[in-house]
């Protein structure tokens, strides 16, 4: 290769390997989504470090902050669109991530520890979205807010350690705001960036992605092949988010002060399965010891699943005693969100 | 070379459709950004008012009576100053308009906006004109009732339409229990001072209800809430939108007088110019023309026999505004059957009927006998003697301050005015150097008033009632009257 | 075989055109979020500075120098005669302190006021001349007169005038 290459070009062909097996890079394989993943937290970064310069984090002005920058800033509006919908596709892109590598056995051979990073960077995502929904501190995220707290208060020897630790204190106040503040745009996405590097490292270590194919006799392509497939996948994927993040903007909500009769408070669709857990059952089974069953069930995976034969083939009817009960997790996850729509 | 080379010497169909659709949705985001709603108002108001050069900027404002700042001029820049006793730099918009003045989100913005676009509607005057943002009494939760305007005019015959309402039931005879009153809506009052008014009125609409259930209701009193009670003869709902009747709802009714078209003319953008039902101005007034109250009275014929409201059909159409003064009050506004005496044609109606006339003093009045108290020989006297007459004693005790709100007088310790029969200040009608005179409220003129003692009027002192004084001072053909202008 | 090569010349500079044509429209809308970016830190002008400032009643002021914080500026009283004299230092900007300095002249030992800034180390007399250091010009005086309703002093900071100009209550 005597093409001049500018050195970001250069930068992201080093992340690839020389060459990879042809059955891996294929598209409708893993369908870009942990690169999805990535391309949105990027995304989130480069709004989350513009909204930094115009947001507020204190309970007095943080509802105007957000307010003057959907309204007023120059593109404000975008930005925070942009920053809400890179999030809202990081979440889903990481789920359905999580989704292939079961149906394909990706945590097979030897890389059961990576899917165990996977998951912990699931859950930074998931904290990261939710502590990102009371920053608008309008009704609506307070009572989210107030429930999440209430929540990990009630869990037994911890609760006031975590609350301190999470929201600055059992109550919420001007300290619960620059808790969340910190979290959100420093605390939880530095861990999430070192797990996230590790895990591309760990994918690299593990012998790239799953396969089908074992041994040495395979068709492969080119590492800058691929990377010219992931960015025709990164454009289109910008476009729809920037058409998304054009026409349809998240609610925002008035402050407390202002709004004294929201009538109908919503969490953030990525919880509407504990609210609904949390109408039927006790605060602590409901919030922590189910969403606590699910993680250990899901980290415990390829555990439980050591079949080693087959291994990059979607649905293999050899392992579907294995993928399927996850797949009902999922789904009674999702149900149990549509459920919680529909009540109301 | 493996395939991966042959790649690359083909066209790059997937690069090009990937970069042309980002740039499409690029120029997308473009279009949709040019909406934002205040940017173009600003674009408006500057385009009407030559003010290019401003381009579009935010305007905040943080009023001290609030201490919050509100972005609501931003888009409502024309908009008049309310008063010159409510100069929005202290009140702001949010103290009387409620709504949220941190964003320029239009929903979000006028969410809790206090009685929707007209916080004087009866049912938000309470926080809005009533009460100050910490709950301070504005014009009401004072312990002087005679401040309490949001009070009194709530128990007033405008609000309640008691009257009307006895009338309806006592021509039809309709069942009702003895010593109850009815009202537009439940009303109490815990200090009667005037005997034999009630202490409460009880909804209509309510009676009604509960005797439908009996399945007892009056028809004539259904069509009666219906016709009259749900359509506007009264302060809790706005006027038919026609000509020369456009009239607001609550406070407004009278203090926010309308066009006669229903036109807003002011300097608002956001308020439609070309659609009827708006203020003229966004201006609070005392000085309330005779326009106004004619919004209501005088209309046409409030039917008892066929229990609706007959629009009257001789309106001249050939008015116009270069017809005098008179001549367009004639053609326009009064009743023709009716006798007017020059000073009727020539005053405001609030030059002589007293506030607690119109806005009710503080108790239930239960019908207009009980509110009325002008008289023609408040400010005329009789034969006998001149108009009865009071020293004003202090500028700031009670009666002189309300009449006090006609802009051109400033009464004076030791000033002679004159005073109805019960009680009632008159500080426009005043003695000066043995001469009575009137202050006009709207237009600020000075009349002498014509004494009858010393005129070659016979009038007997004992009858005084204005059906008297009619039957020879009509401007008709054979008036006496006169209009001396100072 | 030489047309076979035409052919391939052919889609040769078609491909790199397309390709042209692609990096451009992606360097178009690159670009174009690039200067929203910009467009949004630049931030939405703000209000409009205050320049009128009312500072008060003229019996409130004891005759002598009076720092108004407000309005950013000391009021030398003289009796009946008021001027309104800049607190900030014509070097970079910094809020003076008046002190009383002992300076020894040639008729002994004197207490003088004098206008020293706490930044650099600019030094003014009580005219507002410069005396020491790296701010070069002399203080600016501003106008100072009763506000309409005759009762206030006010003080337009962006109003300079000259250093004899004062207003007589």
């Amino acid at each position: 290769m005597k093409k001049n290459k500018s050195v970001i070009i250069n930068f992201f062909l080093h992340l690839h390997p020389k060459r990879i097996s042809e059955s891996s890079a294929r598209f409708t394989y893993t369908f870009g989504l942990g690169g999805l993943v990535l391309f949105a937290f990027i995304i989130t970064a480069v709004t989350g470090v513009l909204l930094v310069f115009k947001y507020s984090p204190s309970t007095d002005s943080a509802n105007q902050s957000l307010q003057y920058i959907a309204t007023v800033s120059e593109y404000g509006w975008y930005i925070r669109n942009l920053h809400y919908w890179a999030a809202q596709i990081m979440v889903v892109a990481a789920l359905l991530h999580m989704v292939r590598i079961v149906l394909t056995g990706g945590y097979l051979r030897g890389r059961a520890f990576n899917w165990i990073i996977g998951i912990i960077l699931l859950i930074f995502i998931i904290l990261m979205d939710f502590t990102g929904y009371p920053l608008r501190w309008d009704v609506k995220s307070n009572y989210a807010l107030i429930t999440a707290l209430n929540l990990i208060n009630d869990i037994p020897v911890l609760g006031h350690f975590l609350c301190g630790l999470f929201f600055g204190g059992p109550d919420i106040s001007e300290n619960t705001l620059l808790h969340l503040y910190g979290w959100h745009i420093a605390g939880l996405p530095f861990f999430f960036f070192l797990f996230m590097v590790y895990h591309f490292y760990r994918i690299r270590k593990d012998g790239g992605i799953s396969e089908y194919e074992r041994g040495s006799i395979k068709k492969t392509v080119s590492g800058e092949a691929l990377l010219k497939k992931e960015i025709v996948f990164i454009l289109f994927a910008l476009s729809g988010l920037i058409i998304i993040s054009a026409v349809y903007t998240p609610e925002l909500g008035l402050s407390a002060q202002n709004d004294f009769n929201e009538s109908s408070v919503n969490s953030p669709w990525i919880v509407l399965w504990l609210q609904f857990l949390l109408r039927y059952l006790q605060p602590f089974s409901g919030g922590i010891v189910i969403p606590a069953i699910a993680i250990l069930y899901w980290i415990s995976l390829p555990l439980i699943d050591k079949n080693d034969q087959v291994q990059g083939v979607w649905f293999s009817r050899e392992r579907i005693k294995f993928w399927l009960p996850f797949i009902l997790s999922i789904l009674i996850i999702s149900m149990l969100s549509i459920a919680e729509t529909l009540i109301k | 070379m493996p395939s991966a080379e042959k790649q690359t010497k083909k066209i790059p169909w997937g690069f090009l459709t990937g970069t042309l659709i980002f740039l499409l949705s690029t120029v997308l985001l473009f279009v949709e950004g040019q909406q934002k709603e205040w940017i173009r108002y600003q674009h408006q108001y500057n385009s009407q008012n030559n003010t290019h050069d401003n381009g579009p900027r935010v305007i905040t404002i943080t009023p001290t009576l609030t201490g919050k700042p509100e972005m609501c001029l931003t888009c409502h820049q024309g908009i008049e100053e309310v008063s010159p006793s409510h100069p929005v730099e202290t009140f702001g918009c949010i103290a009387c308009h409620g709504g949220n003045g941190e964003t320029l989100d239009k929903d979000l913005a006028h969410k809790f906006m206090r009685g929707g676009s007209n916080p004087s509607k009866l049912s938000a005057a309470d926080k809005s004109c009533g009460t100050g943002p910490d709950g301070v009494p504005c014009h009401n939760g004072f312990k002087d009732d005679w401040k309490n305007m949001v009070d009194r005019v709530r128990r007033s015959l405008q609000a309640t339409d008691a009257g009307a309402v006895a009338a309806v039931q006592y021509t039809y005879n309709i069942p009702r229990p003895p010593d109850t009153k009815y009202g537009v809506k439940h009303v109490t009052d815990n200090d009667v001072r005037t005997f034999g008014f009630p202490d409460k009125l009880i909804s209509i609409h309510e009676k009604i209800k509960s005797d439908e259930l009996k399945g007892a209701a009056h028809p004539i009193e259904k069509k009666f809430e219906a016709n009259c009670i749900n359509s506007g003869c009264h302060l809790y709902s706005e006027a038919p939108h026609e000509k020369y009747f456009h009239r607001s709802e609550g406070c407004a009714s009278c203090h926010i007088p309308r066009s006669k078209d229903g036109f807003y003319k002011g300097r608002d953008v956001t308020i439609s110019k070309n659609e009827a039902g708006h203020m003229e101005f966004h201006r609070i007034t005392t000085a309330i023309p005779y326009s106004t109250c004619n919004s209501c009275h005088n209309r046409g014929v409030y039917s008892l026999r066929q229990m609706e409201f007959i629009k009257r059909t001789d309106l001249k159409s050939d008015a116009s505004d270069s017809d005098s003064a008179e001549s367009f009050r004639k053609k326009v506004y009064y009743h023709p059957m009716t006798l007017y005496a020059k000073c009727e044609l020539t005053l405001d109606c609030v030059d002589c009927h007293t506030h607690n006339e119109i806005m009710g003093n503080g108790d239930i009045f239960p019908d207009k006998k009980a509110a009325v108290e002008t008289r023609c020989l408040d400010c005329h006297g009789t034969i006998d003697s001149e108009p009865a007459f009071e020293i004003i004693k202090s500028p700031d005790q009670p009666d002189a301050f309300i009449t006090g709100q006609n802009p051109y007088i400033a009464p004076e310790e030791g000033d002679a005015v004159a005073v109805t029969k019960k009680g009632t200040l008159r500080p426009a009608v005043k003695k000066v150097n043995g001469k009575w005179q009137i202050v006009t409220k709207v237009n600020g003129n000075t009349y002498y008033i014509p004494t009858v003692k010393g005129s070659p009027c016979k009038q007997n002192a004992d009858e005084q009632e204005a059906l008297y004084c009619h039957t020879c001072h009509d401007t008709g053909k054979n008036s006496v009257g006169r209009n001396i202008k100072k | 075989m030489e047309n076979i090569n035409i052919k391939k010349e052919q889609s040769n500079t078609r491909r790199g055109f397309l390709k042209i044509t692609a990096v451009a429209a992606a360097a178009g809308a690159i670009a174009a979020h690039l200067w929203i970016a910009v467009q949004y830190l630049l931030g939405s002008p703000s209000g409009k500075k205050q320049h009128e400032w009312k500072i008060g009643k003229p019996e409130d002021f004891d005759n002598g120098i009076t720092f108004v914080s407000d309005a950013n500026v000391f009021i030398l009283r003289d009796g009946n005669k008021f001027k309104a004299l800049s607190s900030k230092c014509t070097h970079l900007g910094c809020t003076l302190k008046k002190v009383q300095s002992d300076s020894s002249t040639t008729a002994g030992k004197k207490s003088v006021t004098e206008f020293h800034c706490p930044c650099h180390g600019s030094k003014f007399n009580a005219k507002g001349e410069r005396i020491a250091g790296p701010g070069k010009k002399s203080l600016q005086y501003f106008h100072i007169a009763l506000s309409q309703d005759g009762k206030e002093l006010m003080v337009n900071n962006d109003m300079p005038v000259a250093s004899e100009y004062f207003t007589l209550i």
